[in-house]
């Protein structure tokens, strides 16, 4: 198994990228070959199964930049890349990304006389269209948060846009591979409404829209207009398979090249079966976030005691086959942020000693567990078995449709509920998630001072020590104040047959299409 | 017969009415919505309040239904708020792929099961017939969620010769198409080939013991000629109609199938939509199905009276249709 751990130097190229001049329009894209050692080839049809089937392909359609990383980079290209070497961002379709007064403004240089496939020019009157769009409350995108924290978009010239921000947003950069706003469309495709655009979707990426059977097969062939390199291989053909057994059962019989996965197990059984995974672990990871504004949890103790009282191996592994893997740190070891300051402490002892002083001032741990479908069962299941070892704890099930996170989240109408906090830039994601001063996208409710001040201190300055110093500070308080048990690492992979090269995994929306080659011998 | 045929019509336009309001009020009382699942991350109370009101479910119950059917009936089944594509148009897309499965599995279910049902019932009791009837038995009580999987794990992971998932359409070609298709439409026929099986093998063994077949026999007629020449076709009503009503109920009883083995057809989008809370997608379906399977119902009865003349005559040929399937199945009443 090629297994990659990597973390962002992100705080980093953050504040480099904002004050400096960010994004430096090399066009160089992240690209890589995985073990390979022999020069890409061009030619073939790469079958590829990615997690979830599309509904569509207008860009606000799009729930999440890692379900189909794929499709998505080849329809639209990739307008901003994380690169992993530098930790920073680098400009795929933009020319220029930068900001000089902190994440107040930032200004988005196209590159010249770049058009989509259709012919429509690709220049600053594009980016509006598509990013004003994204924020209209009519259109549901699932990125109109993010996209409104940009407050006006003004065209400075054809193939220049100055966005001016809400508040100031230093870590927008960071921001764009994670949601929709990455992806341009043509604004006169999206013109003719979205039925008509999911039969013809243009963007100006390395590939071109053939066919799409909804609930089938999406057939692309290679734009050989691409402002860029060409793409290798000539064609791909994507399905949306959501079973994580069958997604494999169709590699190993042959059906397809390349599946996208992120259950360990299932890397577990690839790997025993002969085929290559590559696999990025995020920063942080999966667990259970606790609603610090709400009885019982507003009290530290008793987040601090169900922390102590959960043996997370085992849970991580009831749910996982026996193949799970928890975080023991906020940030994984290749990280420049990474310190040896435990998450969590399996201590029946101290939690039951805990959970004991609360019942004794009346105020027993009992909360609910707001189940989900899917995973919510197993997890439920594990949780309800360790605490039952316990005294003067009650954790009862929460049944929700999946329909709901995004309410149950945003209202706080939850005890205890499964969640993500992986990360690989903390720039952009820890200072939204954990900081009091994030309201709209903190939904632990988590208000530390000490923490607040570090989040704030770390995003402010470009000097990587005070960052791993402030960092370091953020690890102390998340260990102490608890907001959130990591039970399992969130991996992003694709496992692959040994004809196919290039697969690069690094952070979201990778592994790019048009780096990917089959090996043609 | 045309006053029977309109009644039954009253019977099924009530039945479809009762589907689907029972979906609407179904999918209303369901937790979450629609708006929900678009928004996500975004879904602020507000926020979802707004998109309901966008898209008119925040009307009273009766009127969104009043006005939905409406449109149905001139043909409009509305559109997905989710993938924005018409109701219809999604329905006409996948209907060809559920279709042939289910065409593709009544095939094998009867291809499979009229050989093991005329042997069962040439030798009753025996211990051929006590094998099969194991073995149907053993195909009767595995679902399709567990034979699919096993099916992949032989044909597809062990033996790499049929694929795990997906659909190839018969416009590029059958034989790819056959391929994609067999393990699914086997899935599903393995319940169908029990049932099958056994409601033929009972009439069979019924029909063999009629008078007409001794006479027959007494005449010189071999064993074979009887049973294919004199007793399989007044035995095969049961097997007719239960076939008929088994592909009915296989358009929209695929869902299972169709999730496992990723095929795009009318099982995939209900299950789909209703995932997604898409109330218009899921009524329209289900009212689709509903109508197609009232439909079929009807013909069969309808075509029942047309071939037995006794069901359509005298003082209980209002209740003919039931009471005549189950006369044959018990073997008591055969039309030679």
């Amino acid at each position: 198994m090629i297994t990659r751990k990597r973390s962002a130097l992100i705080a980093v190229v953050t504040a480099a990228a904002l004050l400096l001049a960010g994004c430096a329009g090399s066009g160089e894209a992240a690209t890589g070959g995985d073990s390979v050692s022999s020069e890409p080839v061009a030619g073939g049809t790469l079958r590829v199964l990615e997690v979830v089937q599309p509904t569509g392909f207008d860009p606000v359609q799009v729930f999440s930049s890692t379900s189909m990383p794929i499709t998505y980079t080849a329809l639209y290209g990739q307008f901003v890349i994380a690169n992993e070497e530098t930790g920073g961002y680098d400009c795929g379709l933009c020319e220029s990304f930068t900001t000089s007064d902190g994440g107040a403004t930032w200004d988005v240089v196209t590159r010249e006389g770049m058009t989509f496939t259709d012919g429509t020019p690709f220049d600053a009157e594009a980016l509006k269209y598509n990013w004003d769009r994204m924020k209209d409350p009519a259109l549901g995108s699932a990125s109109a948060g993010v996209a409104s924290q940009i407050d006006d978009i003004e065209i400075v010239d054809a193939r220049t846009a100055k966005l001016h921000m809400v508040v100031p947003t230093p870590g927008l950069l960071g921001l764009m591979p994670i949601y929709a706003l990455q992806w341009i469309a043509s604004p006169t495709a999206l013109e003719q409404g979205q039925e008509a655009f999911n039969k013809n979707p243009i963007g100006a990426g390395p590939f071109v829209f053939e066919s799409w059977t909804p609930g089938g097969t999406l057939k692309l062939a290679r734009n050989e207009d691409y402002f860029g390199d060409p793409a290798y291989v000539d064609a791909i053909e994507v399905q949306g398979v959501t079973d994580n057994t069958q997604r494999l059962n169709a590699l190993i019989s042959g059906q397809a090249d390349i599946i996208l996965n992120s259950d360990a197990s299932t890397f577990v059984e690839a790997e025993a079966a002969g085929y290559t995974n590559v696999i990025d672990t995020f920063n942080g990871g999966i667990g259970f976030m606790f609603n610090t504004a709400k009885a019982p949890f507003d009290d530290v103790r008793a987040r601090q005691a169900v922390a102590y009282a959960l043996d997370l191996q085992q849970l991580s592994d009831a749910v996982n086959k026996g193949n799970g893997s928890v975080p023991k740190t906020l940030f994984t070891k290749d990280s420049p942020f990474y310190e040896d300051i435990a998450l969590q402490t399996y201590d029946p002892e101290k939690a039951q000693e805990l959970f004991d002083e609360l019942a004794d001032e009346g105020k027993p741990v009992e909360f609910t567990y707001t189940v989900f479908p899917g995973t919510g069962p197993a997890y439920f299941d594990a949780l309800q078995a360790q605490l039952a070892l316990y005294d003067n704890v009650t954790v009862t099930a929460d049944q929700r449709d999946s329909s709901e996170q995004g309410v149950v989240t945003t209202t706080g109408d939850y005890n205890l509920a499964s969640s993500s906090l992986a990360f690989v830039d903390p720039a952009s994601r820890l200072w939204g998630a954990l900081s009091g001063d994030a309201n709209r996208t903190n939904y632990s409710r988590i208000d530390d001072p000490e923490l607040n001040a570090a989040l704030d201190a770390a995003l402010a300055t470009t000097d990587l020590e005070e960052q791993k110093a402030q960092y370091k500070i953020v690890q102390e308080r998340l260990a102490e104040v608890v907001p959130y048990v990591l039970f399992q690492e969130y991996l992003n992979g694709a496992t692959v047959t040994d004809q196919v090269h290039g697969v690069e995994i690094y952070g979201y929306t990778t592994p790019a299409a048009a780096n990917i080659w089959l090996d043609q011998s | 017969m045309w006053s029977d045929i309109l009644r039954r019509g009253g019977y099924a336009l009530l039945v479809i009415l009762l589907v689907t309001i029972g979906v609407q009020a179904l999918m209303a009382l369901a937790p979450g919505s629609v708006a929900e699942v678009i928004l996500g991350e975004a879904a602020t109370p507000e926020a979802v309040a707004a998109m309901n009101a966008e898209l008119g479910f925040d009307r009273p119950f009766f009127v969104q239904y009043f006005d939905w059917l409406f449109s149905a009936l001139q043909g409009d089944l509305g559109t997905s708020p989710i993938t924005h594509i018409p109701v219809t148009e999604a329905i006409m897309q996948r209907l060809p792929v559920t279709l042939e499965l289910a065409v593709l599995a009544l095939s094998i279910a009867l291809l499979v099961a009229i050989p093991l049902a005329v042997l069962s019932a040439t030798f009753p009791n025996s211990g051929l017939d006590r094998g099969i009837n194991a073995v149907t038995s053993a195909f009767l009580s595995i679902p399709a969620f567990v034979a699919g999987p096993v099916l992949v794990f032989f044909f597809a992971v062990t033996m790499k010769t049929l694929p795990a998932l997906g659909w190839t359409p018969i416009e590029e070609g059958l034989g790819p198409n056959l391929r994609g298709a067999i393990l699914p439409a086997l899935a599903v026929a393995l319940t169908e080939i029990a049932a099958f099986h056994r409601v033929l093998r009972a009439d069979l063994i019924g029909t063999l013991r009629e008078d007409y077949v001794a006479a027959a026999r007494a005449k010189g007629m071999t064993g074979t000629y009887v049973l294919f020449r004199h007793a399989f076709r007044p035995s095969s009503f049961s097997l007719l109609t239960i076939s008929g009503l088994s592909l009915a109920r296989l358009i929209g009883g695929t869902i299972i199938v169709e999730a496992l083995f990723v095929l795009p057809g009318i099982g995939q989008l209900i299950s789909s939509s209703i995932i997604q809370r898409d109330v218009v997608t899921v009524q329209g379906v289900v009212a689709f199905i509903a109508v197609g399977f009232v439909v079929i119902n009807m013909l069969v009865d309808v075509g029942y009276g047309a071939i037995d003349p006794r069901v359509r005559r005298g003082p209980r040929a209002r209740k003919a249709p039931v009471a005549a399937k189950a006369r044959t199945t018990q073997g008591k009443a055969v039309s030679a």
